[in-house]
């Protein structure tokens, strides 16, 4: 069994990755479409500043040591999960590469909380959690 | 945009959001070096594997087996958009909207491997190509089953297309219209046989073999030139190319240890076990004139073993055994207890496999032990 692994465009565009250590909680959002994560915030030459909810982290651009392909499952026809373990798919399943990273703003310090400034609409807006 | 977040300016700001499809899509992120990447983007990849196997991906090279790497983090994924709302806030300063599409949790990374080659002899095998009829040409109503295209073995076989064709080529495969067909020992032999003779009756030096000459005097004893010049590929290598008339002619110069090793392994198979003195003469008997046989040739096919004052020779070739290490050594060590390296290193030559050297796997598998500094090494099972 064999699923191609290609790209469709020819030259695909560099996405970004921004990772925070934790999780992201939404509170009294029923969906998740549209909201509002936070502000993110290039403060100084390589550092940035992301504020989610009243929390504020601190963090830098780091370079990939090896770029990341990003891979979308095409199906063409009633395809099952694709599972790295278990390749049980029909033949008809294609991955397409539709991005690359290079580049994560990675924010690996906890979230300081900022207790003076509320935003407009707390009620909208997810926290962070720390781990 | 997603560049806009990159290379946001200083003292910029952007509003990073869930996207309108966010969650819609699943994502996999596949973590690749810069000569895979060029790859992946100009020609393509392909995983491979069947329901029972673990999926590989295969460059046109090499073979990679494909780990999960999970992460605690939360990872957001912001993907270029056109959607940019370049405008001006309260305070006055330039912001960005940052569309999230997914987060992952986690990324698949490569690692070099061997490629899974156990089914290809097992497919190949189930139909040997046993007789040369109509040229080499298929009948119409033949069924397919048991054939396998190119096509087919890509599919079927987790390595990469430059693997799949060495393996091919040391399973002396050929490909026979559409499909690559492994040939019967015995009808190999046959075809041997008879180039032999006609080299004795037209004064052919089996040194400087003319392409021509032999698909000639063969197509009279109804065998294809595709299996005559096959043949003569399995046994021999290309030499320089003549000009005869305007015809060009390939010359083969047949290689000893190849016809030899043909012939003892036709011994053998009649009988698994000689002693080593009526083997030699037997074997002796068979080969053609001209090519010397010697004990060195069959490492890796035979093994000898001292029983009191005699010693015998037994059938133990390198390609029953199984591929993988673990499986390797298992099986040699039920064979053998004790092994010197002498005996034990053509039954490694196979072995190389991406980050595992023969060395590696002998510190793993085995224990060595020399009784005295002078002595040969003794590998004994862990």
């Amino acid at each position: 069994m064999q699923i191609p692994v290609k790209c469709g465009c020819g030259g695909c565009e560099e996405w970004a990755m921004v990772e925070l250590q934790g999780s992201l909680d939404i509170q009294h959002a029923t969906s998740l479409q549209n909201l509002s994560i936070g502000s993110l915030c290039h403060t100084s030459a390589n550092k940035y500043k992301f504020v989610i909810g009243y929390h504020e982290l601190e963090g830098t651009k780091v370079a990939l040591k090896k770029p990341i392909a990003i891979l979308k499952k095409i199906k063409h026809s009633d395809g099952m999960e694709i599972d790295p373990q278990l390749a049980a798919t029909p033949v008809s399943v294609e991955m397409q590469v539709v991005g690359i990273i290079r580049h994560k703003l990675l924010f690996k310090t906890r979230p300081k909380a900022l207790i003076s400034k509320v935003e407009a609409k707390p009620k909208r807006m997810p926290t962070l959690l720390g781990h | 945009m997603a560049a806009e977040v990159l290379n946001l300016k200083l003292a910029s700001s952007a509003t990073v959001s869930y996207g309108d499809a966010f969650g819609s899509e699943d994502f996999k992120l596949l973590e690749v070096d810069e000569r895979i990447l060029k790859e992946l983007l100009q020609d393509g990849l392909t995983i491979k594997g069947g329901p029972d196997d673990e999926a590989v991906l295969c460059t046109s090279a090499a073979t990679y087996a494909i780990k999960y790497v999970s992460t605690s983090n939360t990872v957001l994924l912001i993907p270029p958009s056109e959607k940019i709302t370049n405008g001006n806030n309260d305070d006055g300063m330039g912001f960005t909207m940052a569309q999230v599409v997914a987060t992952s949790s986690g990324h698949l990374e490569l690692v070099e491997t061997a490629p899974q080659l156990d089914n290809l002899k097992t497919l190949l095998n189930q139909r040997p190509y046993v007789e040369d009829l109509e040229g080499g040409q298929m009948q119409e109503d033949e069924p397919l089953e048991g054939l396998y295209s190119w096509d087919d073995l890509t599919t079927m076989v987790q390595a990469s297309d430059r693997q799949l064709k060495e393996a091919l080529k040391a399973l002396n495969a050929v490909q026979i219209g559409d499909y690559w067909r492994v040939v019967d020992e015995r009808f190999m032999q046959g075809l041997l046989e008879v180039i032999f003779l006609s080299a004795v009756q037209h004064d052919w030096d089996l040194k400087c073999l003319q392409e021509a000459a032999v698909v000639q005097a063969l197509k009279d004893d109804c065998y294809s030139p595709q299996i005559v010049r096959h043949c003569l590929s399995c046994y021999g290598k290309k030499g320089s190319t003549l000009l005869n008339d305007c015809k060009t002619s390939h010359l083969w110069e047949l290689d000893d240890t190849k016809v030899c090793l043909h012939y003892a392994k036709l011994l053998l198979r009649d009988s698994a076990k000689w002693k080593l003195e009526e083997f030699m003469k037997e074997w002796r008997r068979t080969t053609p004139a001209g090519m010397e046989p010697s004990i060195e040739m069959l490492r890796g096919e035979a093994l000898v073993e001292k029983l009191g004052p005699e010693s015998w020779l037994q059938l133990y070739s390198i390609s029953s055994l199984p591929t993988k290490p673990a499986d390797r050594f298992s099986a040699l060590f039920k064979e053998r207890a004790k092994w010197e390296w002498d005996d034990l290193e053509p039954y490694l030559r196979d072995m190389q496999t991406p980050g595992q050297s023969v060395e590696a796997m002998l510190l793993k598998y085995t224990r060595k032990t020399q009784p005295t500094a002078s002595s040969a090494a003794i590998y004994t099972a862990r």
